[in-house]
């Protein structure tokens, strides 16, 4: 019986860690129509990012990132004023996030690696990456059929696999966990970043539901998601919403990979597999439904578990196999309609 | 002193041209009708002047100021405002959400102009937290109006807001848009049913597939026999019966 238990509570860490970037799948695919099949880069990213950061390195890909944002920046300021428009538009977003990149690694170098510092300094650089992504690969393709975008996205997963690769090396980085050690819960033992893992995502979730709900961006992200010429109707910046998307989605995967690799050792590939794994469990709910992805991933991390502990050979197998039966459930309970 | 001006407009899909060379105008605090047949380039002529189509040529003025280059969003925020044909709502989100999205840009006075569309049209007021899908054409049409008002517009551009509606709610829209006319909004009104465009205008004009082909006074057009011929193939009779 300890065993179940041990391994209900591990897949549910597992899938909360999923949860998370499946909660940036869903946001992203509502808001702009990217399938993002990237999205588990940037959960590499922030991995290996917060690994670099505890270790105060990185100072050349910060500026690199920064001088690339201040390029794009220089670049769109230049096209705003040769076709007379005001100048800052759509600059903000390069300006905004090298400055944040910037202001994170004074702050990791400050406090000479601080956990916490490291953390925010990681899911910062997700996001600039995020950034750069969106306008290079979306914004030229905001009017593109669907089809394209996720051919696109692959390509996207493809090149930051390979600079991950590049950047931080093929080694895997041990990341100390939070704080060694956990709490008896009942029959189990859960370590401390188990439950740091439960709880962050509980945080994204709460806090996504908030902004969402409470606040006028929040709604104007869900109208865009809703109906996007509506939007543009209503004065709602639809790239910038979009821009948006792309930033807190980076953001939550960061901090999913940073939070799980403490569990599987951080490397260059480990988002695939975060990736494709989130991807199955926001397919639950048609990369569309907060609540049925939520479902979706616990499902695919206690499944995980189990199957880790009964047939460990055939674990990933499972899994994603998985796909079929919610593929078809997702058929017959709702039938794809046509916006 | 003119409110909106186009300048030798030409815009399409793709590399398709549907309007060249258009020039028109709207001076402010006026109600003018564009009236033609189907296909004439009527909805196409509302979409640029929002920014929504890029343009080929032209340019379009606005009080004063050339908003050629700029996007949609900030159209809206200098105070024109699109009601589109499809309506365009957010279906699953309820009808005060809808509304409230309408004065995005203009979050200053959103209460007031919320109880002011309320006011034209009580019945959003109790249909306030429903979902917009769950309402009828006609109310999803006041929402339509309605969200366009919280942008609180100086120029309000109607595509065929009667279309699909029983008489009693074409009646109930159109008196609200004869109100936003007394109260010096301008108001450019797509209109197949001409009879009840021009009697809610004070001008009109009629379209031919791409050009402009009539220009006059309400009462001059609604006399005109040109206006007949644009009509080509419409049933007289057809119109006469959704007329108020």
């Amino acid at each position: 019986m300890d065993v179940f238990w041990f391994l209900l509570i591990d897949g549910i860490a597992w899938g909360a860690a999923y949860g998370i970037v499946a909660l940036s799948i869903v946001l992203v695919h509502t808001v702009t129509r990217v399938v993002n099949i990237a999205q588990g880069e940037y959960a590499t990213l922030g991995a290996l990012g917060f690994y670099m950061a505890l270790n105060v390195g990185g100072q050349v890909l910060t500026m690199a990132v920064c001088g690339a944002h201040l390029a794009l920046a220089a670049l769109t300021i230049g096209g705003n004023v040769l076709k007379k428009r005001r100048f800052l538009l759509a600059a903000e977003w390069n300006l905004g996030t090298a400055l944040c990149l910037a202001l994170a690694w004074v702050l990791v170098a400050a406090t000479g690696g601080n956990y916490w510092a490291a953390a925010l300094y990681a899911m910062v650089l997700a996001a600039a990456f995020a950034v750069i992504i969106f306008r290079l690969t979306v914004r030229p393709l905001m009017n593109a059929s669907p089809l394209v975008l996720v051919v696109c996205s692959i390509g996207v997963f493809l090149t930051m696999s390979g600079l991950s690769l590049a950047l931080f090396g093929a080694e895997p980085r041990p990341i100390a966990p939070v704080s060694n050690g956990g709490v008896m819960m009942g029959p189990v033992f859960v370590q401390y970043q188990s439950l740091l893992i439960a709880l962050s995502s509980i945080g994204v979730m709460a806090a996504l539901y908030v902004f969402s709900e409470r606040t006028m961006t929040g709604r104007a992200l869900r109208a865009s998601a809703v109906n996007r010429d509506g939007a543009e109707i209503c004065g709602i910046p639809v790239l910038w919403a979009g821009n948006l998307s792309f930033v807190l989605a980076a953001v939550f995967s960061a901090l999913g990979g940073l939070l799980l690799a403490p569990m599987i050792t951080a490397s260059y590939d480990m988002g695939l597999t975060l990736g494709l794994k989130a991807f199955v469990g926001a397919a639950m709910g048609g990369l569309a439904e907060y609540p049925a992805a939520v479902i979706g991933v616990l499902l695919v991390g206690t499944i995980e578990s189990f199957s880790a502990f009964s047939a460990s050979s055939f674990r990933d197998v499972i899994v994603y196999t998985l796909i079929i039966p919610i593929l078809i459930w997702r058929n017959a309970v709702k039938p794809p309609e046509d916006h | 002193m003119p409110d909106l001006k186009i300048e030798n407009l030409s815009v399409g899909y793709g590399k398709h041209p549907v309007l060249s060379d258009l020039s028109m105008g709207l001076d402010a605090g006026e109600a003018v009708a564009l009236l033609g047949a189907n296909g004439a380039g009527k909805t196409t002529l509302l979409k640029a002047a929002q920014g929504i189509l890029p343009l080929f040529g032209g340019r379009v003025i606005f009080d004063g100021e050339d908003i050629t280059a700029l996007s949609s969003d900030r159209r809206v925020a200098r105070g024109m405002v699109l009601v589109p044909e499809n309506r365009e709502l957010f279906p699953t989100l309820d009808v005060r959400t809808n509304l409230e999205l309408g004065s995005y840009l203009k979050p200053m006075g959103r209460h007031t102009r919320l109880d002011w569309v309320y006011s034209l049209f009580p019945i959003l007021a109790e249909r306030s937290r429903q979902q917009v899908k769950t309402l009828s054409g006609g109310e999803q049409q006041m929402v339509a109006i309605g969200r366009a008002l919280m942008s609180s517009p100086r120029l309000l551009m109607l595509d065929e807001p009667s279309i699909g509606l029983a008489p009693k709610i074409i009646r109930e829209i159109f008196d609200v848009i004869g109100k936003l006319r007394d109260e010096g909004m301008t108001i450019l009104l797509v209109e197949q049913n001409a009879r009840l465009a021009l009697g809610a205008s004070q001008r009109g004009y009629v379209m031919e597939i791409g050009h402009l082909v009539v220009e006059g006074t309400a009462r001059q057009l609604e006399s005109d026999e040109r206006l007949k011929k644009a009509y080509l193939g419409m049933n007289t009779k057809t119109a006469d019966e959704n007329s108020p």
